[in-house]
Order: structure tokens, then C-alpha cells, then sequence
């Protein structure tokens, strides 16, 4: 209410002005004056006509947009009240109500008007964005290079398309990314000189909604995960509807480059399904939310996809899954309860070959209770949230679009969280079992896991600066986190089996600690982690690790900018005669912004790796510098044109592998034309 | 006519071979090794072959088989040495077995299967085996299953900004418990194509259990010139069986 009071007071004092000496007059209608083109585009000022009225009228005067008070940004030009958007108004109508506080305490409307933003007649929404770079490098100086090297001039080039058109109560909006190398053998695919990388466009008509390229369909389930593939889908309804449902077929592997299409066409690289969402309760969408998926598909392993490594071989595999997910959250959200269940039918060695599929199930429950939302403790922001999980997944239980959980374990775990002002503590601890199916031959491990965190970012009061244009100045220690984490693991054999006999099998001890401290023109951060890993089996080494990282960033001046940094491992094997092994890391950048146009930098790096025995010694040395002049910029539809010199040094030594011991320097001059046009 | 005598000089030769030369001994290190049932695992494997007159030492593939020798898969990765004169050729290999090859063996009642080799010189041939134990994937040997790499964006290939920040990560699965070691290296931008040097941009120790996928996130990859770079995280430990993979970002001039 003060803060309408207030801006009721600025409007009255930016429109008094237009009080012309006028006598009050009650049935008064303000006018909303058209756009200057044809269409009214985001930034375009807003008039509104307003008779001649008396300031005891103005100073009543308030103006809504999209029931936001904007008065304050309201200026008077001439008898017309002017309100300019400080940001672009989002494409699309838009309410507009002028309403006057009457000396009675009424509210008289005076004016509701619909403006609608758009890009054009024909589309309220219409862009298309290139952001594009063709490089042209030639290599002036080299030494040591191999016979193989590339020629001496190289081509390369990107581009990164996005669009959006849209009108009434459709949207069609896109993106795809191109890669151009003269060399083949730095393109991912290495087949073709252009290639795409990811696209995806996606149409709205409605209910109806489309998609086409990568995509990511339906929330994690244990039947999807982490499935971001090529492919299609069709839909009904949106995240805000009552219920939606979707129909996908996606490439079972994750592919880019121009292959396969849209993904769809080999139906033994491929996994088609449904997801149909529902949220029961209209009023409280929250408090239940249904989702169910069906899939089926087969594929290759992912080895050969871009991106990924994994052991395997080459034979389709697969089969089909499904899945029920019930997402409750109540009383305010304070309690949060979900269940899941899915089952599988996988046919692992093959379809139609070998052994038949294995059925088998997975399921998980978590529930969560956070007593007081939105408290204070001491004049602090204070949280506090306990809960509990159990998952189960069987040791058959796989989906051809999960490729990222792994089967038989069953995890019980209890874990809270507290937070007070800039500090914030968790906790956990779970059990984790295997063998879930209670499988004779198998053996069944026991691990369990307890960590503990904690996260200090304290509240600084800052000393007012001596120069008041400047911002308050920094403590000596300036802004400081600083966090710590403890985790144990202790893995038991429970069953025997596989030659293994009940008793301990492994356990992990890490400790980690992090100090940070942030000042207005630099920053440093140190980590410390120490490691303890034993094995109780004899068939693996015990080790000891520690690793320290330092890092910096000062900024000095507007133009310079230098960021050192160390990094120092040490890992000492206790079985083989406390072998130890080390390996440091040291880099420096160096960047000077010489003019807007001109800019240099120079980094050095250095990496020793040594084991004790000399098994591995080995020192690089790389030294990396480049001095850019961006002749003319970008602009609009203006292309670009960068000129630059460049250098790279490598200097490697290796006393054990020595055919690796190479010293290489090239420089190369290179023109870049850059091309970002906006339609 | 000229093949009918080849053919009788090479019978001749290799009879010859066999009555004076053999592969005396096959010996694989370790003996006895755990497998995952649920994921592919990878193993480091270590052959010495005696021979008794040295020269060229080779086997063509390795096989996974029961102990009945029905054979459940194959490694077609041929190993060779050459050895002067009575000795041993000592091989190493990094397997990966094969979740579909334990599954069968596992349905067929057993509890474990062997992965073997034959090696050959130019007389008799021997066989070596290492005996694999079907466990759960904590209680496998320590190895890599898989490696996902991909950037911030949660993609494979990538466009920033000169300038821009840019991390990437590795999603790692692993079977048994060991502490991973590795680099971030990258190449760029303008690396060579054959041997680019890398550019090492920090270290990786990671203490792996064998259970969930293990996020591992790179330092801040150089974004400061125009042009195309190469990303890879190399492991020193464990051995992978597997190439890594190697992913691509472009860095693009700033737009005003």
C-alpha cells in the first residue's frame, strides 16, 4: 500500500504538469494513441491522450501494466503521458488500465486498453539469429612438426542458427549448429568437411505440440534418464494443463553430424514410447502429479557415438520398460511424497540369439519434511529439512533409455539439511546392497555410506568507502566461503559367492576443504582434499592421496587481467612399498585489453608427472600467445573482419616412453570473418 | 601348377616348423580375476609365451569359453612380438568383458568362465586362460565401463563465445574400487591432426566405488582465440579397454 501511495505520489508529480489550469470534470476519458508503425514493437513508447485535468485529478492517477504499477516510469510529453518499457515487452496482448484513486476512496476506471506486441503483420513473433565465424589460418613458422602435419594453410568455421516465428496461438522456434574444417580429421565425424551438431525445432498449435531434432522428453524416471537423443515427438497439452500426453521415437544412440535423418529410420537404433502425464487435483496441481511411460527399443552398446566410450560390442540388444510415478507435495509443501515403480523385459546377449530376456523390476520412495519455510532464528533466514529414500533395481532390471543407472543395488538412506543465514549443514547416511534377486552364484556386498558438509559464506558488513562515488570497500578478507565434506565408504562382503567370503571388501575415507575469498578486482581459492583407499581382498592396491589446488584472478586496471593457478597431487601406493606418485600442475594467463579493438594474451603452462620408480617421468611445457585486432566488428548485417597472430610452443619430455619426447612451436597468422546478422 | 608347388612348399615348411619349434609355455597374469555380472568390465591382462626357438609370436584373438570350452565371445585384437631366439614374449592387453558374454555364462548355472589365448610361433601352438569370477559390480576388478564427455550444455559439440566460460564433464562408470587418475588435456586451436600436442589443464583424482556414475567436471577450457579445439580426459588409472572419447568446441568471434 506505501509503495502505491508513493508512486501514486511520483505519477502525480511527473503528470501535475500537465494540470493546465482546468476545471475538474468527472466523466474525463483518457485516449490511447496508436503505434507509430504499422505494428507496436517491444520497445516502443506507450501514449496515452489525456484531457486537460486539474493536478488534485493527476496526483490519483495510477498505471498498470499487466497488474504491475508503472507509474513511476511515466513522463509527460506535451498533454500525452508517456510510458517508455525500461526492458523489451515480451512479444504477444498485453493489459494496459489507467485507474483513478477518487478523494472518496473509490476507484474509477478510467481506461483498460489491449495492446499486442508483435514483430510484423504477418507474424507477432518473427526472428531468425546467425551467429557465424569463418577462420583462414596460415601457418608462418614451425619447427619439429611431423611429416603428417596439415598443409600450411587451414579453414575453419562455425555457425549457430536460431529462430522464432509465431501468431495467434501457434510458435514454431529452432536452433542447429554447424561446424565447417578443411581437415577432416578434426571434424567429430571425421567424414564430412560440414557438419551439424545438435538441432531442434519445436511447433506449438494449441494443444498440439511437435518436435523434431534433440530432445529430452518427459522428467528423469528410472525407465528414462539422462536421454537426451535425436528424434521425433508429437504431443497434447502443455506443463500447465491438467494432463498431457507424448509419443516419442528417439535414436537409442546419441548421434550428431548429418546422418540417420532425424533419427527415426533404423528400427534397430532406435526406442519408441509414451509418456502421459496427469495432475488430478486443479485446484492444488502440486499435490499430485500421475506420470506413466511405455517404452520399448533396441541398439548397438554406445560405442561409436560421439562423445562416449564404453566397453562392449557391436550386437543390438533391448527390449522394453515401463513405469508409474505418483509426485505428491502437501501442506504447503512442507511434506513431499513420491513413489515409482517400473519393470523391464531385456533381452541382454541379443535379440532372437543366445538366451531369452530376463524380467525384473525397480522401484523407489522418497519422503521429505521440512517443518518451517520461510522462519527466521536470530533475525536469519533459517531451513530445515529431514527425510528418507529406499531405491531398488534389480539386478535384470535395464531400459533402453537409461543408460545412466546401474542395476542391482538397493539403497536405504536418511539425510537432512539445515540452513542459518550463510551457513548450510548436511547429512546423510544409506546402505547400499547388491544382488537384490538373491541369486545363488552371486555374491552380495554391503556398503555403507556416510557424509557430512558443511558451508559457511558468512553475511559482510561492509565499511562505507571514502570516496562516496565508489562502492563500499571490502574487508581485509574480503567476501569468504569456505566449505568442508566428509565422506566414508565401507563395502562388506554379506554373501559369498564368485570366490569371494564374507567379510570386509574395500573402504574409502575423503576429506575435502575449500576457502574462498572475493574482492572487487581479485580473488583466490584454495582446495585440499586427502584420500584413504584400502582393499581388504589382497587383489588391489592401497593408497593414500592428497591434492592441493591454489588459484587466483586479479584484475588491474580496466585492461589487464592475470590468473595464476597450482595444482599438486600425490598418491602413494601402501601395498607396492609405498610407491608414490606426483603430479604438478602450474599455469599462468596473462590477457590486456590494449585498446576496445586490440586485445593480447599469454599463457604458460606446466605439468610434471613422475612415479617413484621412474615407471612414468615425464614434464610439458606449453606456452600459448595471441594478438588479436578486430579490424571492423560485427554489426547488424555488417560482417566482421579479425585479424590475429598466434603462437603455440609444446615442449615434452619423457625419460620412459622417450619416442614421446617432442619439442613443436607454430605460429600462425589468421583472419576471422565473423557474420551475426538478427532479422 | 605354380600354387600346387606353393602350396607343397609351405606344407613342407610348416611340418618342418612343427617338428623343431613350440610355444613351450603360455602364462597369464593375473591367474584368476572378478567380473561384473550387471556391467562390462575392464580388466589389464598380462601374457608371457616361452618359445623354444623365438621369432615371430602371435595370437590371432582371444575367447571367452566355459570350462567345458563352449565359446561365449571373442576379442578379435591380434597381439604380436618377435623374439631372438629361445625366450619369452611378454604381451599386455586391457580386456573388456562383456556384460552379454557373463549374462549367458551366468545362465548357464556357472559361476564363473575363462577368457583365453593361443599363441602361436612357427611350430606347435599353446593356450593360456585367466579364470573369471562372476561377482557383483563393488567386488569386480577395478576398471572403467563407461565414459560419457560432454560440455556444460549438455552437448557433444559445442559453439562459444570468445571469452565465453566453458567446463565440461566426464560421466564415469566404473566396476570394483580404486582411485581413477587422469587429465584434462586439450588441443587447440589450431591442433594438428595426427599427433596434437595437448595441453594439459589439470589433474584428476577420483576415488571410484563401483556403484553410482562418478561426475567428474574440468577446469575452465581456454575459450581466449578463434578456432576448433579438441577435448579428451586421459586415465592413467585404471587401464581402459576402450578408446577415450574426444569431443569438439568451437570458439567463435564475439558478436557486438
Amino acid at each position: 500500500m506505501k509503495k502505491k501511495l508513493l508512486a501514486r505520489a511520483v505519477l502525480g508529480a511527473c503528470l501535475s504538469q500537465l494540470a493546465v489550469g482546468i476545471a475538474a470534470a468527472d466523466d474525463w476519458v483518457p485516449q490511447l494513441l496508436p503505434p507509430t508503425k504499422a505494428t507496436r514493437d517491444p520497445t516502443e513508447a506507450i501514449r496515452i491522450h489525456l484531457p486537460a485535468l486539474p493536478a488534485s485529478v493527476l496526483e490519483h492517477l495510477l498505471l498498470e501494466l499487466d497488474d504491475i504499477d508503472v507509474t513511476t516510469l511515466v513522463t509527460r510529453e506535451g498533454t500525452d503521458a508517456v510510458f517508455t518499457p525500461p526492458t523489451p515487452l515480451p512479444y504477444g496482448p498485453h493489459q494496459l488500465r489507467l485507474v483513478e484513486y477518487a478523494a472518496d476512496g473509490s476507484i474509477i476506471e478510467r481506461g483498460v486498453w489491449t495492446i499486442e506486441i508483435r514483430k510484423s503483420r504477418a507474424f507477432r513473433e518473427g526472428e531468425l539469429q546467425i551467429n557465424s565465424t569463418l577462420t583462414v589460418s596460415q601457418r608462418v613458422a614451425d619447427n619439429h612438426l611431423p611429416d603428417t602435419a596439415p598443409g600450411k594453410t587451414q579453414g575453419s568455421g562455425a555457425a549457430h542458427i536460431q529462430g522464432v516465428a509465431a501468431d495467434d496461438n501457434w510458435r514454431v522456434q529452432g536452433y542447429m549448429d554447424l561446424l565447417y574444417n578443411n581437415q577432416l580429421a578434426l571434424m567429430p565425424r571425421q567424414k564430412t568437411r560440414v557438419d551439424d551438431g545438435q538441432f531442434l525445432v519445436k511447433a506449438d498449435a494449441g494443444i498440439a505440440t511437435a518436435a523434431v531434432g534433440h530432445q529430452t522428453v518427459g522428467p528423469d524416471t528410472l525407465v528414462m534418464r539422462g536421454f537426451n537423443r535425436r528424434g521425433v515427438s508429437v504431443g497434447l497439452g502443455h506443463d500447465t494443463d491438467m494432463a498431457t500426453v507424448q509419443a516419442f521415437s528417439l535414436h537409442t544412440q546419441d548421434i550428431i553430424g548429418f546422418q540417420d535423418g532425424l533419427g527415426v529410420g533404423d528400427s534397430h537404433n532406435r526406442v519408441d514410447g509414451v509418456v502421459a502425464v496427469g495432475r488430478p487435483i486443479p485446484q492444488n496441481p502440486q499435490a499430485l502429479l500421475l506420470e506413466a511411460t511405455y517404452l520399448k527399443g533396441e541398439g548397438p552398446t554406445q560405442t561409436g557415438a560421439v562423445g562416449t566410450g564404453t566397453v562392449g560390442d557391436s550386437f543390438s540388444s533391448g527390449g522394453k520398460a515401463e513405469g508409474l510415478v505418483a509426485d505428491s507435495s502437501l501442506f504447503e509443501q512442507r511434506v513431499r511424497l513420491r513413489g515409482e515403480y517400473a519393470q523391464s523385459h531385456y533381452d541382454f546377449d541379443g535379440l532372437n540369439t543366445g538366451s531369452g530376456a530376463e524380467n525384473d523390476h525397480a522401484y523407489t520412495a522418497l519422503a521429505t519434511y521440512t517443518p518451517w519455510i520461510n522462519t527466521t532464528a536470530m533475525g536469519m533466514p533459517f531451513t530445515w529439512q529431514f527425510g528418507a529414500e529406499q531405491t531398488r533395481i534389480g539386478t535384470f532390471f535395464r531400459s533402453p533409455a537409461n543408460p545412466v543407472d546401474p542395476s542391482d543395488h538397493k539403497v536405504l538412506r536418511g539425510f537432512t539439511q539445515l540452513g542459518w543465514g550463510g551457513l548450510n549443514l548436511q547429512g546423510s547416511y544409506g546402505k547400499d546392497q547388491t544382488n537384490v534377486d538373491n541369486l545363488d552364484l552371486l555374491d552380495r556386498t554391503e556398503t555403507t555410506q556416510s557424509v557430512a558438509s558443511m558451508m559457511y559464506a558468512p553475511t559482510i558488513n561492509f565499511a562505507p568507502s571514502a570516496d562516496p562515488t565508489q562502492p563500499p570497500a571490502f574487508p581485509w578478507y574480503g567476501q569468504p566461503n569456505f566449505s568442508l565434506t566428509y565422506v566414508k565408504l565401507d563395502t562388506d562382503v554379506t554373501k559369498e559367492g564368485g570366490g569371494l567370503a564374507v567379510g570386509a571388501l574395500h573402504a574409502t575415507r575423503t576429506l575435502s576443504t575449500m576457502a574462498g575469498f572475493n574482492y572487487s578486482n581479485w580473488m583466490w581459492s584454495i582446495t585440499h582434499t586427502l584420500g584413504r583407499d584400502d582393499d581388504f581382498t589382497g587383489m588391489a592396491d592401497d593408497t593414500h592421496s592428497r591434492a592441493t589446488n591454489l588459484n587466483a584472478m586479479f584484475r588491474i586496471g580496466a585492461r589487464l587481467t592475470v590468473g595464476p593457478g597450482w595444482q599438486q597431487a600425490h598418491v602413494e601406493d601402501r601395498t607396492n612399498g609405498e610407491l608414490s606418485s606426483d603430479t604438478n600442475t602450474g599455469m599462468l594467463n596473462v590477457g590486456y585489453q590494449f585498446t576496445d579493438r586490440v586485445n593480447g594474451n599469454v599463457g604458460y603452462s606446466y605439468n610434471r608427472q613422475h612415479v617413484q620408480n621412474d615407471s612414468m617421468n615425464t614434464r610439458t611445457q606449453d606456452v600459448t600467445a595471441a594478438l588479436g585486432w578486430m579490424v571492423y566488428p560485427a554489426m547488424g548485417t555488417q560482417p566482421g573482419l579479425t585479424l590475429s597472430l598466434e603462437g603455440q610452443y609444446h615442449d615434452n619430455d619423457d625419460t620412459v616412453t622417450t619416442i614421446n619426447t617432442i619439442n613443436t612451436y607454430q605460429v600462425f597468422l589468421k583472419g576471422v570473418l565473423s557474420w551475426a546478422p538478427s532479422l | 601348377m605354380k600354387y600346387a608347388f606353393r602350396y607343397a612348399l609351405a606344407v613342407a615348411l610348416l611340418a618342418t616348423g612343427t617338428a623343431n619349434a613350440a610355444i613351450t609355455s603360455v602364462t597369464a597374469s593375473p591367474t584368476t580375476a572378478h567380473t561384473a555380472l550387471t556391467s562390462a568390465t575392464s580388466l589389464p591382462v598380462g601374457w608371457s609365451a616361452a618359445t623354444d626357438v623365438g621369432g615371430s609370436v602371435w595370437s590371432a584373438q582371444g575367447v571367452f569359453r566355459t570350462a567345458t570350452g563352449e565359446a561365449l565371445g571373442t576379442i578379435n585384437q591380434p597381439l604380436n612380438q618377435t623374439v631372438s631366439g629361445a625366450g619369452t614374449a611378454v604381451f599386455s592387453e586391457t580386456i573388456v568383458v562383456p556384460v552379454e558374454v557373463v549374462n549367458r555364462a551366468h545362465q548357464l548355472g556357472l559361476s564363473s568362465l575363462r577368457y583365453e589365448r593361443r599363441f602361436k610361433d612357427s611350430g606347435l601352438a599353446a593356450t593360456g586362460a585367466v579364470v573369471l569370477r562372476i561377482t557383483s559390480a563393488p567386488a569386480a576388478g577395478f576398471g572403467i565401463s563407461r565414459v560419457t564427455l560432454t560440455f556444460d550444455d549438455n552437448k557433444a559439440l559445442t559453439i562459444v563465445n570468445r571469452g565465453a566460460k566453458l567446463t565440461a564433464r566426464a560421466e564415469v562408470a566404473a566396476t570394483g574400487a580404486g582411485i581413477l587418475k587422469g587429465v584434462w588435456e586439450v588441443a587447440g586451436p589450431n591442433p594438428e591432426t595426427a599427433k596434437p600436442p595437448y595441453l594439459i589443464l589439470g589433474a584428476v583424482h577420483q576415488a571410484l566405488t563401483g556403484r553410482d556414475p562418478t561426475i567428474l567436471t574440468s577446469p575452465a577450457l581456454p575459450t581466449g582465440a578463434v578456432g576448433t579445439y579438441r577435448l579428451r580426459l586421459r586415465l592413467s588409472e585404471p587401464a581402459s579397454g576402450f578408446e577415450m572419447p574426444v569431443v569438439h568446441y568451437f570458439v567463435s568471434e564475439k558478436r557486438n
